[in-house]
């Protein structure tokens, strides 16, 4: 690929971001349906999750199960606010505390053990499979399967519940611009060096890059966006099983979109932003007879993205 | 139920993480033929052994073949998109519902021992087919192209054996295997559309602790694994013991990446 294309595109890209975003923040002065505005708050937590997952990936280690960070991330939130009492804002701290260390947790078993490629994606589905069945068998706090419920609360931002959806939008396309900015300017080199160690880990570390340090600090902070979605799914869904969270499809709903987008915050946007809408499409006009029908799209986009990639996944490698 | 793992993963280089899934349809196969036709399912049996493995045909040349130059991750990748692309179509059709084969035999009495004659086909029957495999494999012309190509592909088809012909076939009888294994697990276990999940994701586990690629690996992980799942199940809970399981299995890949059995790195 050659440097002008790519950079005109990239340009244009960056303005078709704006001007989407620009579009989800006038969209509501129309008065649309809620339906679509929730369809959207849905696509943008999934663009979020799947632009931390990104950042993860650009360093090679493609993790399968990233939906156990946003599984935490909900749980603990939960925790703090019915055992601890705590308001919403401190829970978010508590939230993305717990997701930092599990995630510190986690890298250290396997990037200090040199486990990467398939073992490092097999290692994250058997960590997102613990922590599903951990937190199924501890019924007594988390509910078992059933899941729980978050009681209604008084309206308040403090509780951060909203008589309407509006403000749970406007939080979510803000929190995603967010994103988007501090990674186009504010960690720019920070990603830099993680690609370098995504192609070639040996020119990376000779070069003098703490490789271990990169890939901790890639795991926390794409763990970390993860979690804050976490927390911002329990206050807006107000209900949480361990299945919908830890489960499979839920990493790989996360992983089609990172891989759908380029591993990018403004593909994972678009990719996000067309993935969720058709899904929730499907199952309106389909109905709930047909709950395979998403897993089946989302297994199919998967091979599918594989087979017709140009990147090399997970090296970060151009193909010619 | 690993050996069609193992066989695929030995000579394709291949990490067919769909392998549950195949379990899966097998079962739902054996199921339905014999709920609607009315046969006996162990009639059944060879069937669901072809329909499984003509689907490998089709997944050979739609899958395997363009990945198998590409990266183990873009595998991995692709294999679990075909694994959920399974299981969201047994969803689709037939319901998350359990499905579950009923029969009304006596159990075998030896003694005091009670054996229920079910098990004793099962297992017979699987020991039966791992034994024709191991012939196959050792005696047949296309067994010992098979052993030649999974040890080195580059000479072997050097000495002009077809390597497309060989993975084919080889994806055929991993396939049919996992076909094989569900209609034998439908007679004692209900099918359900994520059942795939639970067997592909043990299967693993006791594949990638026992050693890839190693078949006496498989079978102490087999064990290992069994004996710590049964017996944390039955003195404290059985979801902790799968925690347990996972945990053994995370540990083992740390420690030991090359499995309990495996000598040499395997990259």
């Amino acid at each position: 690929m050659s440097r002008p294309v790519s950079s005109i595109i990239k340009l244009n890209l960056d303005t078709a971001l704006i001007i989407g975003i620009a579009a989800i923040l006038i969209l509501p002065l129309f008065q649309v349906n809620p339906y679509v505005l929730h369809t959207i708050i849905l696509s943008l937590m999934f663009a979020i999750m799947a632009a931390g997952w990104s950042i993860l990936a650009v360093s090679g280690s493609v993790s399968l199960g990233h939906a156990a960070f946003f599984g935490i991330g909900a749980y603990f939130t939960y925790f703090a606010l019915t055992i601890a009492g705590l308001p919403s804002v401190p829970a978010l701290a508590v939230a993305a505390l717990a997701s930092l260390i599990a995630s510190l947790l986690m890298g250290y078993i396997t990037f200090k053990f040199g486990i990467s490629g398939i073992y490092f994606a097999l290692v994250t589905i058997a960590f997102a499979e613990i922590l599903r069945e951990l937190f199924i068998s501890l019924r007594e706090i988390t509910g078992g399967s059933l899941g729980v419920s978050l009681l209604f609360r008084d309206f308040s931002p403090m509780n951060f519940i909203f008589d309407s959806k509006l403000p749970y939008y406007y939080f979510i396309a803000i929190m995603f611009f967010m994103i988007y900015l501090i990674v186009k300017y504010g960690i720019k080199r920070f990603l830099r060096v993680l690609s370098v160690i995504g192609n070639d880990e040996f020119t990376a570390a000779s070069m003098g890059i703490n490789t271990f340090r990169y890939r901790m600090m890639a795991l926390a902070v794409s763990s970390v966006l993860n979690s804050v979605v976490g927390w911002f799914y329990l206050h807006y869904f107000r209900y949480i099983t361990p299945d919908a969270m830890f489960g499979l499809l839920t990493s790989v709903e996360i992983v089609v979109i990172g891989l759908m987008g380029g591993l990018n915050v403004i593909g994972t946007f678009f990719a996000s932003l067309f993935l969720i809408p058709v899904g929730e499409m499907l199952r309106a006009a389909l109905g709930g007879t047909y709950a395979g029908l998403n897993i089946l799209i989302y297994g199919g986009l998967l091979t599918l993205i594989v087979l017709l990639r140009s990147k090399r996944i997970g090296r970060g490698k151009v193909s010619q | 139920m690993a050996i069609g793992l193992n066989i695929i993963t030995g000579v394709l280089k291949i990490i067919n993480f769909a392998h549950g899934d195949l379990i899966m349809l097998g079962m739902y196969i054996s199921f339905w033929t014999s709920v609607i036709l009315g046969l006996n399912p162990l009639i059944v049996l060879p069937s669901v052994f072809i329909i499984i493995a003509l689907f490998g045909v089709l997944t050979y040349l739609g899958i395997f073949s363009p990945v198998l130059r590409s990266t183990d991750l873009e595998q991995l990748l692709s294999t679990v998109g075909l694994g959920l692309l399974l299981q969201g179509m047994a969803q689709t059709l037939w319901q998350s519902d359990y499905r579950l084969l009923r029969f009304d035999i006596q159990p075998l009495r030896i003694g005091d021992l009670f054996i229920s004659p079910l098990m004793l086909t099962v297992f017979s029957i699987s020991l039966t087919s791992s034994i024709v495999l191991y012939l196959f494999l050792m005696r047949t012309r296309t067994g010992i192209k098979i052993r030649a190509v999974a040890q080195d592909s580059v000479m072997a088809s050097l000495l002009g054996i077809n390597k497309r012909k060989i993975h084919l076939i080889t994806t055929m009888i991993g396939f049919g295997l996992a076909g094989l294994a569900g209609g034998l697990i439908i007679l004692i276990f209900p099918a359900y559309p994520t059942a795939g999940l639970q067997y592909g994701l043990m299967a693993w586990i006791i594949m990638v602790i026992g050693g890839l690629g190693s078949v006496l690996g498989a079978f102490l992980g087999g064990i290992i694994i069994g004996i710590v799942e049964v017996a944390f199940a039955t003195f404290y809970n059985v979801e902790l013991a799968r925690v347990i399981a996972f945990t053994l299995f995370i540990m083992v890949i740390a420690l030991k990446p090359t499995g309990l059995l495996g000598g040499r790195a395997r990259v």
